[in-house]
């Protein structure tokens, strides 16, 4: 009999001590799923910034080209302007998507003006353009695979539990306007 | 049962195969490399072997020259991926250009689409802009692609890439500075090993004495170790040493910079 009640001790103690060191490494690990999402996000936000740098210049080269286009321009700038005040990540996901329609309207209309494609400083400017376009394609995939591999782990049992105690909360996917997820907007 | 000890061992080998699964998603699309690794994969067959061997002996040249890992990859259908797409993540599968430097290139040629694209690895987009690579592209690759003279556009288009990349030249003096420090320790060896030698050869009384000159031949054993470990180093520096062979890609990565064009 007391031997018995000593290996329910032990039992007890095992489980107390794998309950600890579960608790300490599956914490540390979603404190790393976390920081990759987290360095994902700023290349987006980085490529975020280089469009937001390229589209005065843009602007700039489609006007001495198209002024009577205003509308569409404003359009572009207000949205780029949009961009530039947004705080949360959920404000620049919706302004991204907005610069990007945006764009794509602008560079329909200028399909209309043969004169502005065979211009060479146009065509250094789309090719940074798409460029950018397509970093941005590319590092929104990279975000979203991370913040995956990360909610499916806080909702996976038993880190759930952990993740509770934590306050690791379930993170939102950047979602591209339709169609854009692959391809960037600019296109020859 | 110690079930309760090996379940979280069980849950983390699962977590780990998840996020395995998750890290690697599936390239269905993106061909392995060549076996042995070539920086010019001719999958679509547009050049023949001594056209190849040209571009290939080129590739390593500029690879020697600048560190930077400039791969052609041609393949002859995508199979409905964009050509931006596609060429992402075959980057990443292969991982062209150097771990940490990210100093690749890949030209990649979709035959089928008539697609063409520079994607250039994260280290390089400095150095190769955006604008860059389409004038390059524009310059370079179209007007032989569209005269159907593929070697030539292949050559003239590396040849400007590499004409904008100032890497320092692939680090092959460091491979013989290792190997002679490693030459020195062994000759400091030798040398101990031999001063020994002679001391011991002093006390044996002469006579039959087989000892001595088995101790001159352990000597030795450690000069082979060390010539050993040199060229082991030449194999990871990417064939630099010796060997002349291109020794596979190091693990660079892009991030959807360059530009793309069709012909």
């Amino acid at each position: 009999m007391a031997k018995g009640k000593f290996s329910l001790l032990w039992i007890l103690l095992g489980v107390v001590v794998v309950g600890i060191v579960g608790y300490i490494s599956i914490g540390n690990q979603l404190v790393k799923l976390d920081e990759n999402v987290n360095t994902a996000w700023a290349e987006v936000e980085n490529q975020f910034q280089r469009r937001y740098d390229l589209i005065p210049n843009l602007v700039a080269t489609v006007k001495g080209f198209a002024a009577q286009e205003q509308a569409i321009i404003d359009s572009v700038t207000e949205a780029r302007a949009k961009l530039g005040g947004a705080v949360t990540i959920d404000d620049k996901i919706e302004a991204s998507n907005q610069v990007e329609s945006a764009l794509s309207r602008l560079l329909v209309v200028i399909e209309n003006y043969p004169e502005i494609k065979s211009d060479a400083t146009f065509m250094a400017l789309m090719d940074e353009l798409s460029g950018t376009e397509n970093r941005i394609a590319v590092a929104r995939n990279r975000y979203n695979e991370e913040v995956r591999t990360y909610n499916t782990r806080i909702r996976t049992f038993p880190t759930s539990i952990i993740a509770g105690m934590r306050g690791f909360t379930a993170k939102k996917l950047f979602e591209a306007t339709a169609g854009s997820e692959t391809a960037p907007v600019v296109k020859f | 049962m110690n079930s309760k000890a090996g379940r979280p061992v069980l849950i983390g080998a699962i977590a780990a195969a998840l996020m395995l699964a998750a890290l690697l998603p599936a390239y269905a699309a993106i061909p392995a490399q060549m076996s042995p690794p070539r920086l010019l994969s001719d999958f679509a067959g547009l050049l023949d072997e001594a056209a190849e061997g040209r571009i290939e002996s080129l590739l390593l040249d500029f690879q020697a020259q600048t560190s930077a890992q400039i791969a052609v990859v041609t393949v002859s259908s995508m199979d409905g991926d964009y050509i931006e797409h596609y060429a992402v993540e075959l980057f990443e599968a292969w991982g062209i250009g150097r771990a940490g430097e990210d100093d690749g290139v890949l030209l990649l040629i979709a035959n089928e689409e008539r697609k063409v694209r520079i994607e250039v690895g994260y280290g390089l987009e400095g150095e190769i802009t955006d604008s860059k690579a389409g004038r390059i592209l524009d310059t370079y690759f179209l007007p032989s692609m569209r005269d159907g003279d593929v070697e030539a556009a292949i050559v003239k288009t590396v040849t400007a890439i590499r004409a904008e990349i100032t890497g320092e030249p692939l680090a092959e003096e460091d491979i013989p500075v290792a190997a002679k420090v490693i030459l020195v320790i062994v000759a400091i060896f030798i040398i101990i090993m031999a001063v020994g030698l002679m001391k011991a050869v002093r006390n044996i009384p002469p006579g039959p004495g087989t000892k001595p000159p088995f101790g001159g031949f352990g000597g030795f054993g450690g000069f082979g170790g060390g010539r050993g470990f040199g060229s082991f180093g030449g194999g990871r520096s990417s064939g630099g040493f010796g060997g002349g062979g291109f020794g596979g890609f190091g693990g660079g990565r892009s991030g959807g910079g360059g530009a793309s064009r069709g012909w």
